[in-house]
């Protein structure tokens, strides 16, 4: 027996990316989804403004669609 | 508006007190080192990816540093966020009849202690060091008849200012 020279392209090709890449995108889904309910949910409860309540919940999600979205995109992007 | 803590009938908050923006620049500052190194390594990597006999690796490489940069971006961005709330919900609430304070620890931990204003006895402010008085922040110190130790409101932008404003509202709680 030996061992085949691999380089590092070849390896990716053989493996299944596209699934682990949607798998990662997943999961950090249902992390992200669960630490915002819970971060949500202390905004609402605690802040002492409603104005800044609001302002921060957009940009905290804003910001957040932002990176899912080039996540998502680099996805696509190398399955073409 | 919605209230944090609830106040007694008839109480009015006089202020609302959080710690200078310094603090929380600290904290944040590994996020942004930890971001803008991540955005240096992507663009490395996808600029030798373009290059010479690596080109026609590029559709492979490049992608993959850009989902890279959405994946770790989104926790940095989290993790900063969460520095972000745990310094915006801590706070001190000066009404007309006590000191509030609210210490949030993490996401589920949540520290509320308050004395009211006739037991203070006697209230202090320290500016230490050359950053804090550049930026006026520092710490009050108020002194109280009930508590066996101080009661300290660290890191408050222009404690001069609340020092002050605190014994105006003692004295105004007294004439009452």
């Amino acid at each position: 027996m030996y061992m085949k020279d691999i380089s590092f392209p070849v390896l990716l090709e053989s493996l299944p990316i596209e699934i682990i890449l949607w798998a990662i995108f997943g999961g950090i889904l249902i992390i992200f989804g669960a630490f915002s309910a819970i971060l949500l949910w202390h905004w609402k409860i605690y802040s002492t403004g409603k104005f800044t309540t609001v302002s921060n919940m957009v940009l905290y999600l804003s910001v957040s669609a932002g990176f899912l979205a080039i996540m998502i995109i680099s996805i696509f992007w190398y399955s073409l | 508006m919605t209230q944090a803590v609830a106040l007694a009938e008839g109480e009015n908050t006089v202020v609302v007190i959080r710690r200078h923006w310094y603090s929380l620049a600290v904290e944040g500052a590994l996020d942004v080192v930890i971001f803008l190194c991540l955005i240096g390594a992507i663009l490395f990597l996808d600029t030798v990816a373009l290059v010479g006999e690596n080109s026609k690796y590029a559709d492979t490489i490049v992608p993959l540093g850009f989902f890279a940069l959405g994946f770790f971006g989104l926790l940095v961005w989290m993790h900063f966020f969460a520095s972000w709330s745990d310094h915006w919900l801590d706070a001190w609430i000066i009404t007309d009849k006590r000191v509030i304070d609210i210490e949030q620890k993490g996401f589920f931990v949540r520290q509320v202690s308050s004395f009211p204003l006739d037991r203070i006895q006697d209230v202090t402010y320290t500016v230490s060091g050359i950053i804090p008085t550049w930026l006026h922040f520092g710490d009050v110190r108020i002194q109280t008849a009930s508590i066996s130790e101080d009661f300290i409101m660290r890191q408050i932008p222009f404690p001069q200012d609340v020092k002050e404003h605190l014994l105006n509202v003692i004295d105004n709680a007294r004439q009452k």
